[in-house]
This record gives C-alpha cells, sequence and structure tokens, in this order.
C-alpha cells in the first residue's frame, strides 16, 4: 500500500516537473501562452525535447546504475563502471581531438566506442566465472581508454581541447527529434531487457553460488544485464555526454524511500526517480546556467557518502 | 494533439519562407567578387549587385546575401564580433557568445544576448533575438550545434578564418563577414597588406609559452604564431616542429633555451612576473616578458600589420609602452 502511495506521488511529482520544465525558461513566456503557434519553436524544440530527453536519460542512468550494483554487490558501482563512458569517451576524443572524420558524427563515434567495450565486456564474460573479476577488468578497461584519451587530450589544439571538455560537461539540449527517436529506439530496447532480467537480479542478490542452485545461468543473465546497462548507460552517453551520479545515487534514494531491496519494485521506482531528479536537476542547471554535470553532481555526492558512512 | 499538429505545421511552413526575394540561384554567381591571395577558406562571387560567399570548411557551401546584407547576426566567436566592428556594422549584431569577454567597449554597452557556447547554447535566447544569420566555426568538423540549428531553421555559415595559418590570409576573411553585412572591406584588407612588412634586422632570441604538465608547447613552423614571430624578428630557442600544429618539447630544453632568450612571450595564463614565477618556479630568466590580451584573439586576426608592428618593437626592445593593444609586459 504505501508502495503505491509513494509511486503515485512519485508520478505525480513527474508530471508536475514536467510542466516547470515547460513552464521555465530564457524566454519569459506565460503558460496560457504555450501552445500559441508563435512560441511552438522554443516550446516544442526546445523545451518539450529538453523534457523527453530528461526523463529518458533518468531512467536510463537510473535503471542501469541498479543493474550494476545488484550484479556487482557494490552499492558505489554506477553505470560507467565498466569502462562504458570511457569508450563513448575515446570514440568522441578521437573525433574532436585526434581529427578522425566519419559519417556517424560525435554520437555515432561515442555509440561506437561504448560498443567495442561491451563487446570487450562480453567476450570476458564468457571466460570469468565471477563478477568480481569482470569488475576489474571493466576498470583496468577504463583506465587504459582513459590513458590514450589523455593522450589525445595532451596533443591536440586549444579550441578542440575545449570542445572535448565541453562534451565532457554533459548537455541534454544538444538532441534533435531524429536523434531522439534513435536513442528511445536504444533505450526501449535496453529497458525491455531490464524488465526481463529483473528476477534474475534478485537472485543475484543472493550470491552465486544460491543463485546457480537456484537455477540462474549466471553467465547468460550477466551478459543480458551488460548488454542492457550498455544500450542504456551508452545510449545516453552518445546523446548527452556522461552524466554523473544519477546512476550511483539514484538506486539508493529508492532503497531509501521504498525500504525494500526487491528489484521488482527498485527497478521502477529507480526509474521514476531517475526522471524527477534529472528534470529538477536540468531545472536548477537552467536557472544558474550551469552544466548539467555539476549539479548532478552536487546531488549525488551527499548520497554517496551518506552510503558510505551508513557501512 | 490535432490543433498542436497543425500548428507545427504552420510554423514549419512560415519558417519555409525565408527572407530571399527575388534572388539568384547560386549557379548565377559566375563573377568573382574577391580571390583571396593568402587565404584558402572562402571566395566572394557576385551576380550584379548580389553578392554569394562561398566557404570550403568543414563542407563546401554557398550563402546567397540579401541586398544590404543580413540584418540581424549572431557571432559564437569574439573574431566575428571583431570583423562587424571593423565593418562599422556592430548594428546587426542581436547574440553573441559569451558577450561578457568581449574586450569591444561599444558591444559591452550594447548589452547583447548570451546565446550560450558549444554544449551549452541557449537556443531558446538564440530564438528569441530572431537572427537571420548565425556565424559559428567547427573544431574538426561541423560544430555540435549545427544539427540544431538545422532543426531550428536557423541560417548558420561558418567562418573558418582560425584555420588559416597565414596572418594575411586570416585577415582577408574581414571581406567574406563584411559582404555578409554588405559591406566592401576589399580597401581595409588592400590597406592591411600593404602595412604588413616582415623585419629584415637581426634576429632576436626568443621563448614562447610556458610549461602544461612537464611539456612545453612549440607552434609548427608553418603556423600563425611561428610566421608573425618569423616576420617580427624573432628567432625561436628551440627547432620548429614541422607543419602547423604546435608539438611539446622536453621542460629541460625548453627551460635551457629560455635562459638564452631576451623576449619571453605568451607564457600562458600569467599576469604578473609573481604569478609566472609561482608557475614556472625553475625558469631562469631576466628579459622582457610579454603576454597577449584579448583583442590579440579579436581584431588582432584582422590587423595583422598592427599585431607585427607591436611584436616588432617588443623584439627592438622600444615598446612605446608597458600596455600595448595586443600585448602587455608582465611586472
Amino acid at each position: 500500500m504505501k508502495s503505491k502511495l509513494l509511486f503515485l506521488l512519485l508520478l505525480l511529482l513527474t508530471l508536475a516537473l514536467q510542466f516547470a520544465e515547460l513552464i521555465f525558461g530564457s524566454v519569459s513566456i506565460p503558460w496560457n501562452e504555450l501552445f500559441l503557434a508563435e512560441n511552438a519553436p522554443i516550446v516544442i524544440d526546445i523545451r518539450l525535447l529538453k523534457m523527453i530527453v530528461a526523463v529518458i536519460a533518468g531512467v536510463a542512468l537510473s535503471v542501469s546504475g541498479l543493474q550494476m550494483q545488484t550484479l556487482f554487490s557494490n552499492p558505489l558501482a554506477g553505470p560507467y563502471v565498466l569502462g562504458l563512458s570511457s569508450g563513448a569517451s575515446l570514440g568522441v576524443a578521437l573525433v574532436l581531438l585526434g581529427g578522425a572524420v566519419g559519417p556517424l558524427g560525435i554520437a555515432g563515434a561515442a555509440l561506437c566506442g561504448s560498443g567495442v567495450v561491451m563487446l570487450l565486456l562480453l567476450g570476458v564474460n564468457s571466460r570469468v566465472r565471477d563478477g568480481m573479476s569482470l569488475l576489474i577488468l571493466g576498470i583496468m578497461f577504463s583506465s587504459a581508454v582513459g590513458a590514450i584519451v589523455q593522450i589525445l587530450q595532451f596533443l591536440s589544439r586549444e579550441s578542440a581541447l575545449k570542445s572535448y571538455v565541453v562534451w565532457t560537461m554533459g548537455s541534454l539540449g544538444e538532441v534533435t527529434w531524429p536523434q531522439l527517436w534513435i536513442l528511445a529506439g536504444i533505450i526501449v530496447i535496453g529497458l525491455i531487457i531490464a524488465v526481463v532480467t529483473v528476477k534474475d537480479l534478485n537472485l543475484m542478490m543472493f550470491g552465486p553460488v544460491l543463485a546457480r542452485s537456484m537455477g540462474l545461468d549466471l553467465r547468460r543473465s550477466r551478459a543480458l544485464i551488460l548488454l542492457s546497462t550498455t544500450l542504456l548507460a551508452g545510449g545516453i552517453t552518445a546523446f548527452c555526454g556522461p552524466i554523473g551520479f544519477i546512476g550511483m545515487a539514484v538506486p539508493h534514494i529508492a532503497r531509501g524511500l521504498f525500504r525494500s531491496a526487491d528489484s521488482r519494485i527498485l527497478l521502477p521506482a529507480s526509474a521514476l526517480l531517475g526522471a524527477d531528479i534529472l528534470l529538477a536537476c536540468d531545472l536548477i542547471s537552467r536557472l544558474f546556467v550551469l552544466p548539467i554535470n555539476s549539479i548532478t553532481s552536487l546531488v549525488g555526492i551527499p548520497v554517496v557518502i551518506y552510503v558510505i558512512l551508513r557501512k | 494533439m490535432k490543433h498542436l499538429i497543425a500548428c507545427i505545421f504552420v510554423i514549419i511552413g512560415l519558417t519555409g519562407c525565408v527572407r530571399t526575394g527575388n534572388q539568384p540561384a547560386p549557379e548565377a554567381f559566375k563573377e568573382v567578387f574577391f580571390e583571396p591571395q593568402h587565404a584558402d577558406g572562402f571566395r566572394v562571387l557576385r551576380s550584379g549587385s548580389q553578392l554569394m560567399l562561398e566557404v570550403y570548411s568543414p563542407d563546401t557551401a554557398r550563402i546567397v546575401i540579401p541586398e544590404g546584407g543580413f540584418q540581424r547576426i549572431v557571432c559564437m566567436s569574439s573574431t566575428y564580433v571583431a570583423h562587424l566592428e571593423a565593418a562599422g556594422r556592430l548594428d546587426r549584431l542581436v547574440g553573441a557568445s559569451s558577450p561578457q569577454y568581449i574586450s569591444s567597449e561599444r558591444v559591452k554597452e550594447m548589452s547583447v544576448p548570451d546565446v550560450g557556447y558549444d554544449g551549452a547554447m541557449n537556443y531558446e535566447q538564440l530564438l528569441a533575438v530572431k537572427p537571420e544569420l548565425v556565424m559559428l566555426y567547427g573544431i574538426g568538423g561541423p560544430s555540435s550545434i549545427e544539427g540544431k540549428l538545422k532543426e531550428l531553421d536557423v541560417p548558420y555559415v561558418y567562418i573558418s578564418d582560425f584555420e588559416e595559418q597565414s596572418p594575411l590570409g586570416r585577415a582577408e576573411w574581414v571581406v567574406a563577414t563584411g559582404a555578409l553585412v554588405g559591406e566592401d572591406m576589399r580597401p581595409m584588407v588592400d590597406s592591411v597588406t600593404a602595412a604588413y612588412r616582415p623585419t629584415a634586422v637581426e634576429p632576436v632570441n626568443v621563448m614562447i609559452n610556458a610549461p602544461y604538465s612537464g611539456s612545453w608547447f612549440i607552434p609548427g613552423r608553418d603556423g600563425y604564431m611561428a610566421q608573425l614571430l618569423h616576420d617580427s624578428g624573432a628567432r625561436l630557442m628551440v627547432d620548429e616542429p614541422e607543419g602547423v600544429e604546435s608539438k611539446p618539447i622536453d621542460s629541460e630544453q625548453a627551460l635551457y633555451a629560455l635562459s638564452q632568450a631576451r623576449v619571453w612571450l605568451c607564457p600562458g595564463a600569467s599576469t604578473s612576473l609573481a604569478e609566472l614565477k609561482l608557475a614556472v618556479p625553475k625558469a631562469r630568466f631576466s628579459g622582457d616578458v610579454w603576454n597577449q590580451t584579448s583583442r590579440f584573439y579579436e581584431d588582432g586576426s584582422i590587423r595583422p600589420d598592427s599585431v607585427l608592428g607591436e611584436l616588432k618593437m617588443i623584439m627592438q626592445g622600444n615598446a612605446t609602452a608597458d600596455s600595448l593593444r595586443y600585448f602587455y609586459r608582465l611586472k
């Protein structure tokens, strides 16, 4: 009963924040003039589009964060722990800093980068027994890719370096409608896999031995979860840049609010909360004209500190 | 919902009616109005009394210029603002990227709206100023905002002056931007070219830049800065790398070269000798240290003759003041 009430409240909060996204902006538009034809470019092509992107990004990052925390039994894991963000960064760095020219653009390069990391991880997954080995190897991939990106940064022109640094700050406002359809498609597939594997997440919480004894095919489940995380986190990173702390912090907030460890509750709860928090962060970032990552970090860091202190 | 969709189509239809009047098709522009002698990135063609700008980076694009030029322009770089000011057409500026950092006093007085920057564009503000044209740049390819500008049906043109390595080539771009606002800037370019006179006196030993993470970046031999230095009578105390890109050299080599130099130019972000000492504590240097002002990146790009004049004064040790237009002495 309490869960249902909480879900209802979160839903209402989401609607309120979405309305606020349409109302507030640099250009003052009264709420009763929102849908006048003359305001359509601002309301539809900027505010509405950004609102949808914020919702999708919040949902995707939170769900993938929950998956990573459950998969590795690590409360500080997030969607980028396996190097997906680093892979995307490498793709973007090759375009912006390395002068690699291609038809896909920055988003395509970022997706390719994440995809390469995912393939490496899937290959490793088939050879390792436990998740800890996968986590360590993922961190190593991340560091290796990060080192290559650093070299590219070191050798690039100032102007290219600035473009790359600005990309790393993340932005919800650069996505176009055609890109949104591609992004939405990727996220929907990722979410479907996440929903299909939600019971596997519950079994994984009992540890690998017990999970196997209950009939869980660990390698298969890990592979599906990795695929889902890559689509969710990699997709968002490709189109919005790396957006930190949402994936790490929101599952904890969901656990605290719903007082449950059941992934069947936490998954939709994290999704809704993630959307709400990212919508709120976007409103704040617009108000103070700051990069979205600065705001998500300021929101996420207290949560991470709380988790560590509580332990 | 149906009304909303209908509104969208009306908007799309209206925005399709760009101010073109009876403009000739691009194919009709055959006469060359301006062919750069030093720049590679553009040319201006004419058909009757109308002009068309053809640019080649990041891709070839042609923009037909309406009679009298574009009336409402947004500049994504402070350099373009300087171009407009040189053309006497700052009145056409309706928005800029980070205008608070632009040196021009006139621009400060105008309180130009800030449209944001790459990665943090304020598209609402951009639409609110109703631009007829956005001047932008792309690093290593199209700008990240291009897709959104297309979606919002905002016309844009790439002004890639920064890709020119020749100082006079960079200056020639003022003809392109001048044409966009209906001004003929060819006489200015002719006078700047005539006034740009490389020095023939004994070279002066110079060191440039400051270390970054243990490495010292030296401009490429064929790059913009290297050409300005050569023409001003500077002799860099390290071998310049081939090509146009800056390359790092070891700090040890750089510090030794610095000890042999008489002038230290552009030592990074330091604005005083005290700051410089903190930033490069191992530097042993007793000569003059000069850094660039922000104007170097603004109107300095279209007045290489003036920049060269100041550099010559610095090299010869007879600068008229500690604070020039494009350089200032660290004290």
